[in-house]
C-alpha cells in the first residue's frame, strides 16, 4: 500500500501543474472566478490541444490510453488549481465512454474525436417529469419511421442542454414488454427540427439545466446507440461512468471549498472560536476520509477492473459534507447571511453556495436512492421494492 | 499511488481473520468477557509473526482491524505497537506479555549509580495485572527515557480502587503506584522521538481496531436484518432499517481509509500526528455509532446481557474514552487553523 506517486506519475503531475500555471486561471483571494460559456470553450480547447482531454481513451479516438491514475491526477490538479471542468464534461466523462463501449465504428469516428475537441458538446437526457429516480418509467416514445425513428416527449433537468450540440437520450421503443427491455438510447442532434430547449432556473439563481421538449423529432437509424431495446443497459453504463474518477474530482473540489471556508473563518476573525474550530476540524476529517476513500476506490479499479464497493458511498457522503461546508460558511457570516449581492462578503458567495448545494443530494441519484444501492448491492440486504 | 493492500498484505489479513475466527468465535469471546480472566496468547502471537520487528505499520493496521473485529483478548496492540520497539531499541526481547505506560508527566526516574528507580503514578494502564513487565516512559534529568519494570516487583503497587471497574472487561485497567521501583533502562529518548513514534503507532492501531469493531457490529446487524421477519418481510427490506445500515457502511469505509492513510504516513515516518488524530476521531465515532445502530437493529435482543453484541459496544465505548485523552479534534484544528 502506497500513497506517494510513482516516478512516472510524479512527472505527469508536474507537467500538469506547469501547464495549469501557464494556462489556468490564477485563483483569487475571494470567491472563485465565474467562467462564461465562451471562456469555458476556449479553456477546454486549449486543454484538449495540450493532450489533457481523453487521457484514458484509446489513441485511435484521440486519447492517450493512460490508466485511470493519470486521469485522477489531472482531475485533481485541475480542481486544486480552480480550473473549470471541460465544457463537455458530460461528453468526455459519460457519453464518450458509452460510445466506446456500445457505438458502431461510424459512431465512434463521428463523435469521439469531436467530443474531446469540444466540437460536439453533449448533454444527457434521461430524467423526465414522470421518471426521476424511477428512470425505467420514461415516457418519451421513439416510433419507427421511414428514416429511422420519430421521437415525442419531454426531458427535464438536463445540464448543459442550453449549450449542447447533441444529447444522449433514453426513450421507449417498445410499447409492450418488461420495462427494462423496452428502452433504447439515441444520440440526437439538438438542432434537429422539433427539439426545443427551455432553460430552468435553480433556487440559487443559476440557470445551467433545462427542459427539452421533443415534438416529432426525426432521428436517423444510425443514431441508435447500442441494440434496440438494450437502452437500459447502455444508460446504466453511462451512469456507472459518472463514478470512476468522478469521486476524485468531487473531493478535490471539496478540498478547495474547504480551504475557502478556512480563509473565511480567518478573515472574519472566527478562527479562535472553540466551536468553530471543532466544526472545521470535524469537516476536515470527513473531507480527508472521502479523499482517501476515492484513492482506495481508484486503486481497486486499477487492480481488479471493477470499482470497489466503497466507491458507492463517495457521492452520498460528498454531498452531505459539501452541504455542511456551505452551511458553516453561512453561519460564520452571522447576521450578514441575511443579505446577498456584490456588496456583501465575497459577493454573497456562501449564501449562493448554501442554496446551490441542496442540489448535491438530488443530482446524479438522490441520497435515498444511493442508500438503497448500498443496502441492496453492497450489504446484500433484501430488496425494498418489488 | 497504489492505495490498496498488496497481495501479501491481503494474505496476511485473510490469515489473521481465519486464525481469529477459529480461535475466538462469538461464544468464546462472551465467555472470556464474563469470566474476566486475562488471556494473553503470547506464544501464538509470536508463532503468527505478529510480534516480528519487520512488521510495517500497514501490516500492524491490517492485523489490528482483525483483532478488533473478533475482540481478541491479548494486549497485542500495546506490545507490538509500543513496548516491543522500546525493547528493540535496547537490542533485547521481553519474555512474555508486556504492557505500556506513556506517563512522562507523572513518573520520574532516578539513577542511584548503577541502578535506576522509578517514582510516581501510572494512570489507567491496560493489562497492568496480566503482564510480566510494563514499559514505562519516565522523565530523567536528561529528558524522557523508556524503562522496563516488573509488574510484581518491589516498589510496584497495582491499585485496586473500590467500586472501579473497566467498561470493557478485556481491557482491565488499573493505576500503578511506583516507589523506588527498580527499572531497566531500555532507551534514552531526550527529544521524545521514540515515545512520539510508539504513541502514534498505538493510536493508529487502536483506530484500526475501532474499524474492526464497527465492521463486526455491522456484519451482525446485516445478518439479523436479512433473517428476522416482521410484518411478513425481512426487516432489512424496510428502508428505515436498511438506510442506517448503509450509512454505517459508509462510516466504516471512510474511517478505514483514514486508518490506512495514517499507517502509510507512519511507515514513511516521522510525523503523522494529524493523520493519526483524524483516524482516531473517525474510527472512535464510527465504532460507537455503528454499534448503536446494530443494537437498534436487533431490537430487544440487542439490549440483553446474553446477546454478545454489547461486548463490541463496550469496546467501542472504551476506545472512545481511552483515546479522548489525546484530544484528536484539537490536534486537527491546530493543524488546519494554527
Ligand atoms: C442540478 C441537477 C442536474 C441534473 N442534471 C441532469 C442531467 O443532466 N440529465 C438528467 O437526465 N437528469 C439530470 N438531473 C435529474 C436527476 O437525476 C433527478 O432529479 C433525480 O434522479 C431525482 O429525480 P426526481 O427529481 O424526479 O425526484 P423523485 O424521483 O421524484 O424523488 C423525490 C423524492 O423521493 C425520494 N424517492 C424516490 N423514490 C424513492 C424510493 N424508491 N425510496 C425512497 N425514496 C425515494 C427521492 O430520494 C426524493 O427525495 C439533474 C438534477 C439536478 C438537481
Amino acid at each position: 500500500m502506497r500513497l506517494s506517486d510513482s516516478e512516472r506519475e510524479r512527472e505527469f503531475r508536474a507537467a500538469v501543474r506547469e501547464w495549469l500555471d501557464a494556462n489556468g486561471a490564477p485563483a483569487g483571494p475571494g470567491a472563485p472566478r465565474v467562467w462564461d460559456a465562451a471562456a469555458l470553450r476556449e479553456w477546454s480547447r486549449a486543454s484538449w490541444k495540450a493532450g489533457y482531454a481523453g487521457i484514458t481513451w484509446p489513441t485511435e479516438y484521440g486519447g492517450r490510453a493512460l490508466d485511470g491514475g493519470y486521469q485522477a491526477i489531472h482531475t485533481e490538479e485541475c480542481a486544486l488549481a480552480e480550473a473549470p471542468d471541460h465544457v463537455n464534461v458530460i461528453g468526455t466523462n459519460m457519453v464518450g465512454p458509452t460510445i466506446i463501449r456500445y457505438g458502431t465504428d461510424r459512431q465512434r469516428s463521428a463523435f469521439l474525436p469531436r467530443i474531446l475537441s469540444g466540437d460536439a458538446l453533449f448533454c444527457q437526457g434521461f430524467s423526465e417529469p414522470e421518471a426521476g429516480s424511477d428512470l425505467a418509467a420514461v415516457r418519451t416514445v421513439a416510433r419507427s419511421h421511414a428514416d429511422g425513428f420519430v421521437l415525442d416527449g419531454e426531458k427535464v433537468w438536463s445540464s448543459y442542454a442550453h449549450l449542447a450540440d447533441h444529447c444522449l437520450l433514453l426513450a421507449r421503443t417498445e410499447p409492450e414488454g418488461p420495462k427494462h427491455e423496452a428502452l433504447s438510447c439515441f444520440l440526437i442532434d439538438m438542432r434537429a427540427p422539433g427539439v426545443e430547449v427551455r432553460p430552468l432556473r435553480q433556487m440559487s439563481g443559476d440557470a445551467d439545466f433545462s427542459r427539452i421538449a421533443l415534438t416529432g423529432v426525426v432521428v436517423p437509424e444510425d443514431r441508435l446507440l447500442g441494440p434496440r431495446g438494450g437502452g437500459w443497459r447502455v444508460a446504466m453504463t453511462t451512469l456507472a461512468h459518472e463514478r470512476g474518477t468522478f469521486g476524485i474530482a468531487l473531493t478535490a473540489r471539496l478540498s478547495v471549498q474547504f480551504a475557502r471556508l478556512v480563509r473565511t473563518a480567518i478573515e472574519l476573525g472566527k478562527d479562535r472560536d472553540p466551536v468553530v474550530r471543532k466544526d472545521i476540524a470535524d469537516l476536515h476529517v470527513q473531507l480527508e476520509a472521502l479523499r482517501h476513500t476515492g484513492y482506495r476506490a481508484l486503486a481497486a479499479l486499477e487492480r481488479t477492473g471493477e470499482p470497489g464497493p466503497e466507491s458507492a458511498i463517495l457521492k452520498l457522503r460528498w454531498s452531505s459534507v459539501n452541504q455542511r461546508v456551505a452551511a458553516l460558511g453561512c453561519h460564520l457570516l452571522g447576521e450578514q447571511a441575511q443579505l446577498g449581492g456584490p456588496g456583501t462578503f465575497w459577493g454573497g458567495y456562501w449564501q449562493r453556495q448554501r442554496l446551490r448545494s441542496r442540489t448535491n443530494s438530488i443530482e446524479g441519484g438522490t441520497s435515498e436512492i444511493l442508500r438503497g444501492v448500498v443496502a441492496e448491492r453492497v450489504l446484500r440486504l433484501p430488496r425494498s421494492r418489488t | 499511488m497504489d492505495f490498496y493492500p498488496t497481495r501479501t498484505q491481503a494474505d496476511l489479513k485473510a490469515t489473521a481473520r481465519r486464525y481469529l475466527d477459529d480461535r475466538y468465535p462469538l461464544e468464546r469471546v462472551a465467555q472470556l468477557c464474563q469470566s474476566g480472566t486475562p488471556h494473553e496468547h503470547w506464544t501464538e502471537l509470536a508463532e503468527l509473526g505478529w510480534l516480528d520487528a519487520e512488521l510495517g505499520t500497514v501490516e500492524l493496521a491490517l492485523i489490528a482491524e482483525e483483532t478488533g473485529r473478533t475482540l481478541a483478548p491479548a494486549l497485542w496492540y500495546a506490545a507490538a505497537g509500543a513496548a516491543l520497539p522500546c525493547y528493540r531499541a535496547a537490542g533485547v526481547e521481553p519474555h512474555g506479555p508486556v504492557a505500556f505506560a506513556g506517563s512522562v508527566a507523572t513518573c520520574d526516574a532516578r539513577n542511584g549509580g548503577e541502578r535506576w528507580a522509578l517514582h510516581g503514578r501510572l494512570a489507567l494502564v491496560p493489562g497492568s495485572r496480566s503482564v510480566g513487565e510494563i514499559v514505562v516512559a519516565a522523565s530523567t534529568a536528561d529528558g524522557p527515557a523508556l524503562f522496563a519494570i516488573s509488574s510484581d516487583g518491589p516498589g510496584v503497587a497495582v491499585l485496586d480502587h473500590y467500586g472501579v471497574d473497566s467498561i470493557d472487561p478485556l481491557r482491565r485497567q488499573a493505576d500503578v503506584e511506583l516507589s523506588a521501583a527498580p527499572a531497566r533502562l531500555l532507551a534514552a529518548d531526550p527529544d521524545g522521538r521514540l515515545l512520539g513514534t510508539v504513541t502514534e503507532r498505538t493510536g493508529m492501531m487502536l483506530a484500526s481496531e475501532g474499524v474492526g469493531v464497527a465492521e463486526r457490529g455491522l456484519e451482525l446487524a446485516v445478518d439479523h436484518a436479512t433473517n428476522r421477519v416482521q410484518f411478513g418481510k425481512p426487516i432489512g427490506s424496510y428502508q428505515a432499517v436498511a438506510h442506517p445500515l448503509a450509512e454505517a457502511y459508509a462510516d466504516v469505509e471512510l474511517a478505514r481509509s483514514l486508518v490506512y492513510r495514517a499507517a502509510c504516513v507512519l511507515q514513511d515516518g516521522p510525523g503523522g500526528e494529524a493523520e493519526v488524530a483524524a483516524a482516531v476521531h473517525a474510527s472512535t465515532r464510527c465504532a460507537v455509532s455503528v454499534c448503536e445502530t446494530a443494537v437498534q437493529t436487533f431490537g430487544g435482543t440487542g439490549v440483553t446481557w446474553e446477546f454478545p453484541l454489547h461486548w463490541w459496544y463496550r469496546r467501542a465505548l472504551w476506545l472512545d474514552a481511552h483515546l479522548s485523552r489525546t484530544g484528536p479534534l484539537d490536534t486537527i484544528a491546530d493543524t488546519v487553523l494554527g
